[in-house]
C-alpha cells in the first residue's frame, strides 16, 4: 500500500507495471537484485523509486552516452533536477563541476569505461552509494549479444566502493548470461526477478521470398496497404538510404535513421516520428534505445539479425501500448552467410591475434597494431582486454569459444526462418521459457498471422509542403 | 550555390600562386603559418574554416568539375583561372561568408535559437514536458537563462521573438531560399524541423547547395544580430548571438606562445620550455604576425632584406615562398613568410 502510494505521488502512476514492485521490494530491502524486464516496461522506475525514497547516491552504469543522455533528459522532464552524467564526451571543467556539485545530485549516470579510470574509482568510493544499477546488465556476459569489456571491470570497483547493493538490469538474459552477470559483480544471494518475454499483443510472421529485388517489391505492397507507425530495421546504412528512396517514391511518408547521419537531422526525424509527420523510419540497429513512441503497429526486419536476443528486442519495440501489432521477418535463402560475415567480422582470427601480440610486444600503440593486424576496433578492445588478463593461449581459446558461441547464436534465427515450429515458442524457448497462453492471431507458422486489420492507406501522401518562411515562422511562434 | 563557386573565388583570388591544396586548408581552416598567411594576404578571410569537414572527395569532385569545364587549369602544383574562368567568376553574385569570424561557431547561435524556438512554441500551447531538440547542457542552460531574462508573458516573448526573426531576415538582405531554409530547419510544437533530404526534395536544390545557402544565410542573421545598433529592435536574437564571434584570432596554444614572445623569449627558448618543435613556434609565430599589426619583424628580418622582398614582390608580382627562395637563397622560408605577412595594408 505505501509503495503505490509513493508511486502515486512521485510518479502519478496509479499501478505498478509487471515486475516492477517485486524488483523495488528487493531493492528496499538492500538485497543485491537482477531484474530481467521486457524493452518498454520501465526498467527505470525501478531505480527511481527508491532513489528518490532513500538518502545517497543513485550511481547508474550506463553503456551508451546517447542512452546515457536520453535518460538524464527523462528524468529532468519529470521535475527531478539533481541529475548528472558522466562520460568522456565532457570536459574535464565540466567533470570538475560535477565534482564540486556532487551533493546536490541524487542520480549520476557513468560510463563503465570512465568508472574504472583510478581518479574516478577513487572519488567516488568516498561517496554514500545507496543503490549501484548496472543497466544493460547483459553487456558483461560475453554471451550476450552486446559484450562490452569495460563491464568486466565494474567487479573491482564494486569491492573498493564496499559492496553497496547492486541492481543489475536487462531486457534479456538466458541462463549463462544470468549467470555471468551475478558471477562478475560479484552479487551475494542476488534476487532474481525475472519477467515473461512473451508479449501475447505481438503476431509474428517470416515472410520467405525468391531473392533481394522480392524484399523490397514485397515492402513497397506492404507499405502501400497497410498502417503504420512502423519501423523497418535494414543491415547497413546504404540499404536505409536506398529504400527509403524507393519507399518515398512510392508517397510513403518514411525517412531513414542510421549513425552516419547528422546529429540534427536524427533529431528532427525522431520528432517527426513521435508526432506522426512521417508514419515510417527504415533504420539500422542504431534506432530505438531511448526511443519512447508506445503506438509503434509494425516492426519489420528486412534482414535477420543476429541472435534471437537482438530480435526480441527491437521486434519488441512494436506494440508497447498492449494494442495489437505485427512483427515480420523477411528471408531469402542464404540470407545468414550475409549477417554470419558482419557478425564474425569483429572477431579475430587466430593469425590476426598472434600479429596483434607480436606488434604490441614491440612497442606499437593499440591502434596502428590493430590496424596492421587488419583487426576493426571494436575487435581491437576486446583483445586488448584479454591480453592483460590471459595468456596468449588462453585468448585464442576465449576468441574460439566466442565465434562458436555467435554460430550459435545464428543458428537460433535460422531456425527461426526455417523450422516448423510456432514461432512464439521458439523465441519464447531460446530464453527457457514456454508460451502461457497461445493468442488468436499468434505467428505464420500456426497460420494464424492474419494482417487484415492493418489494411489502410493512411501512410501515403506526404502531407508536409514547404511554407512561405514568413507564414513558417508565425505557424511556429503566433 | 556549388562548392564549385567557392573554390573558383577562392583560386581567382590566389591566381598563379597557389597549389589546389592551398584553397583547401583555407575552407577546413587549417591553422598553419601558411595558410594564415595566405588568407590574409590574398584576402580569402571569408572562407576561412568555412567547412572545417570538408572530405576530400568532396573537394576533388568540385575541383575536376571546374577543370572540366575549362574554368581553371592545374600545372606543377599551381592553379590558374583561365579566361573563361574570370569571366565566370566576374558572373557569380558576391558572397557574403564570413568563416574568419564564425569559423563554425555558427552552429551555436543556430542550436541556441532552434531550441529556444522550439520551447516557446511549446510552452504557448501549455506543453511543459517535451523532447529537446538538442541535449547539449550549454545550450539548454543557455536557453533557459534566456528565457528567464525575458519578462511578460509566454505568448507575447513567442510573439515578440516572431517579430525580431521576421525583421532581421529582412534586414539580411537573404533570399528567399535562404529564409525558406532557416525557417524549416526550426521545429516547434506539431511542426517539427525538416531534414535536408526533405528539403532537397522539396526545394530541388540538392543537399550539398542548400547547406551552403544556410551558412551563409546564418553567417548574415548573425551579424545582423550581434550589432550593437539593433539591441533595442532585435533584443532576443541580440542575445542568442552573444559569444559566438571568435574573440580571439589565435589558436590557444598560439596565445601562450604569444605571452612569452612578448616576454622577450626567443623561439629556441620557447620551443624548449613548452618543448615543442622549432618549426611549431614558428608556425605560432607567423600566426601572431598575420595578427598584429605593430608585430616586432625588425626581431627576425633586417631592414634591407624587407624592402628588397617587398620589392620583388610588387615589381615582378611574385608571391611562391619557392620563388622567392631562390632570389633570396640566405633568406629562411620562416622570414619570408614574415615579410609577406606584415605586407598587408603597404600592398594592394
Amino acid at each position: 500500500m505505501e509503495l503505490h502510494h509513493e508511486l502515486k505521488v512521485r510518479f502519478g502512476f496509479d499501478e505498478f507495471r509487471p515486475g516492477q514492485e517485486g524488483v523495488i521490494r528487493s531493492i528496499l530491502q538492500r538485497n543485491d537484485t537482477l531484474a530481467i524486464l521486457p524493452t518498454g516496461m520501465g526498467k527505470s522506475l525501478c531505480y527511481q523509486l527508491p532513489g528518490e525514497m532513500q538518502d545517497g547516491l543513485v550511481l547508474i552504469v550506463s553503456p551508451l552516452v546517447s542512452l546515457m543522455e536520453d535518460q538524464v533528459a527523462s528524468i529532468r522532464r519529470r521535475g527531478e533536477k539533481r541529475v548528472a552524467a558522466v562520460n568522456s564526451f565532457l570536459s574535464s571543467e565540466q567533470r570538475k563541476y560535477i565534482f564540486d556539485e556532487i551533493h546536490k545530485i541524487k542520480f549520476l549516470f557513468i560510463s563503465p569505461e570512465m568508472i574504472s579510470r583510478p581518479d574516478m574509482t577513487n572519488f567516488l568510493m568516498r561517496l554514500p552509494i545507496s543503490i549501484l544499477v548496472v543497466d544493460e546488465a547483459h553487456c558483461i556476459s560475453q554471451w550476450g549479444f552486446d559484450f562490452r569489456p569495460d563491464y568486466l571491470r565494474l567487479g573491482e570497483f564494486i569491492r573498493l566502493a564496499g559492496n553497496p547493493p547492486i541492481l543489475a538490469l536487462t531486457a534479456t538474459a538466458d541462463a549463462r548470461v544470468e549467470a555471468d552477470i551475478i558471477h562478475y559483480l560479484r552479487m551475494s544471494n542476488p534476487n532474481v526477478i525475472r519477467q515473461s518475454l512473451d508479449r501475447p499483443n505481438l503476431t509474428y510472421t517470416v515472410q520467405q521470398l525468391e531473392t533481394e529485388a522480392d524484399k523490397t517489391t514485397w515492402l513497397k505492397e506492404r507499405l502501400k496497404r497497410t498502417k503504420g507507425p512502423g519501423i523497418i530495421y535494414v543491415a547497413s546504412r546504404k540499404r536505409a538510404e536506398e529504400l527509403t528512396r524507393v519507399l518515398q517514391q512510392e508517397g510513403i511518408a518514411i525517412a531513414s535513421y542510421h549513425a552516419g547521419k547528422e546529429a540534427g537531422d536524427r533529431n528532427i526525424i525522431q520528432q517527426q516520428f513521435l508526432t506522426g509527420e512521417i508514419s515510417w523510419i527504415c533504420a539500422t540497429n542504431a534506432f530505438g534505445m531511448g526511443v519512447h513512441k508506445d503506438d509503434i503497429r509494425q516492426v519489420i526486419h528486412d534482414q535477420m539479425p543476429a541472435s534471437a536476443a537482438a530480435y526480441v528486442q527491437e521486434a519488441g519495440r512494436a506494440g508497447r501500448d498492449g494494442e495489437r501489432s505485427s512483427a515480420v521477418l523477411l528471408y531469402v535463402m542464404d540470407d545468414e552467410q550475409k549477417v554470419r560475415f558482419i557478425v564474425q567480422k569483429d572477431l579475430p582470427d587466430e593469425p590476426q591475434v598472434h600479429h596483434f601480440a607480436a606488434m604490441r610486444a614491440s612497442g606499437q600503440s593499440i591502434e596502428s597494431s590493430a590496424e596492421l593486424a587488419g583487426i576493426s576496433e571494436t575487435g581491437s578492445r576486446v583483445v586488448q582486454y584479454y591480453l592483460e588478463s590471459l595468456s596468449l593461449e588462453d585468448v585464442l581459446k576465449t576468441f574460439t569459444k566466442l565465434k562458436y558461441d555467435k554460430e550459435e547464436k545464428l543458428r537460433q534465427m535460422i531456425a527461426y526462418v526455417q523450422e516448423r515450429t510456432c514461432l512464439r515458442v521458439q523465441l519464447l524457448s531460446y530464453f527457457d521459457e514456454t508460451s502461457q497462453t497461445k493468442p488468436d492471431m499468434c505467428c505464420s507458422v500456426c497460420g494464424t498471422a492474419n494482417d487484415e486489420w492493418l489494411l489502410s492507406s493512411e501512410s501515403l501522401g506526404n502531407r508536409r509542403r514547404l511554407l512561405q518562411w514568413e507564414e513558417r515562422i508565425r505557424l511556429l511562434l503566433c | 550555390m556549388k562548392l564549385s563557386s567557392i573554390i573558383l573565388k577562392i583560386a581567382e583570388k590566389m591566381d598563379g600562386q597557389r597549389s589546389l591544396n592551398a584553397s583547401l586548408h583555407v575552407l577546413r581552416g587549417k591553422r598553419s603559418g601558411q595558410t594564415l598567411q595566405d588568407i590574409d594576404y590574398f584576402s580569402v578571410k571569408p572562407y576561412f574554416s568555412l567547412l572545417p569537414k570538408l572530405a576530400d572527395e568532396t573537394f576533388a569532385e568540385a575541383v575536376s568539375s571546374l577543370q572540366h569545364e575549362g574554368l581553371i587549369k592545374e600545372s606543377e602544383g599551381i592553379v590558374t583561372v583561365t579566361e573563361k574562368g574570370k569571366r565566370t567568376e566576374k558572373e557569380l553574385r558576391v558572397f557574403h561568408f564570413d568563416g574568419w569570424n564564425y569559423r563554425g561557431r555558427e552552429g551555436i547561435f543556430y542550436l541556441r535559437l532552434v531550441l529556444l524556438v522550439q520551447t516557446l512554441s511549446q510552452l504557448r500551447e501549455s506543453r511543459n514536458s517535451f523532447h529537446p531538440i538538442t541535449n547539449d547542457r550549454k545550450i539548454q542552460q543557455f536557453v533557459k537563462g534566456l528565457l528567464r531574462s525575458l519578462t511578460g508573458s509566454i505568448h507575447n516573448s513567442a510573439s515578440n521573438l516572431a517579430d525580431e526573426l521576421l525583421l532581421a531576415f529582412e534586414m539580411t538582405g537573404i533570399s528567399d531560399l535562404q529564409a525558406s531554409i532557416l525557417s524549416h530547419r526550426l521545429t516547434g510544437a506539431d511542426a517539427s524541423g525538416w531534414t535536408w533530404e526533405q528539403l532537397e526534395e522539396a526545394t530541388s536544390e540538392p543537399v550539398a547547395s542548400l547547406q551552403l545557402e544556410y551558412l551563409e544565410a546564418l553567417h548574415r542573421l548573425i551579424a545582423v544580430s550581434e550589432s550593437e545598433d539593433v539591441a533595442e529592435k532585435l533584443p532576443i536574437l541580440h542575445k542568442l548571438a552573444h559569444g559566438i564571434r571568435i574573440e580571439t584570432p589565435l589558436t590557444d596554444s598560439t596565445a601562450i606562445t604569444k605571452r612569452l614572445f612578448d616576454q622577450g623569449v626567443s623561439i629556441e627558448e620557447i620551443a624548449s620550455t613548452r618543448r615543442l618543435k622549432v618549426n611549431t613556434i614558428e608556425d605560432h609565430i607567423s600566426e601572431i604576425a598575420a595578427n598584429d599589426r605593430d608585430f616586432p619583424i625588425l626581431r627576425f628580418v633586417n631592414r634591407e632584406d624587407q624592402l628588397a622582398v617587398k620589392m620583388e614582390v610588387e615589381n615582378n608580382d611574385v608571391k611562391r615562398l619557392r620563388l622567392l627562395k631562390d632570389k633570396f637563397p640566405h633568406l629562411s622560408y620562416f622570414q619570408l613568410r614574415l615579410i609577406l605577412s606584415t605586407m598587408k595594408g603597404e600592398h594592394v
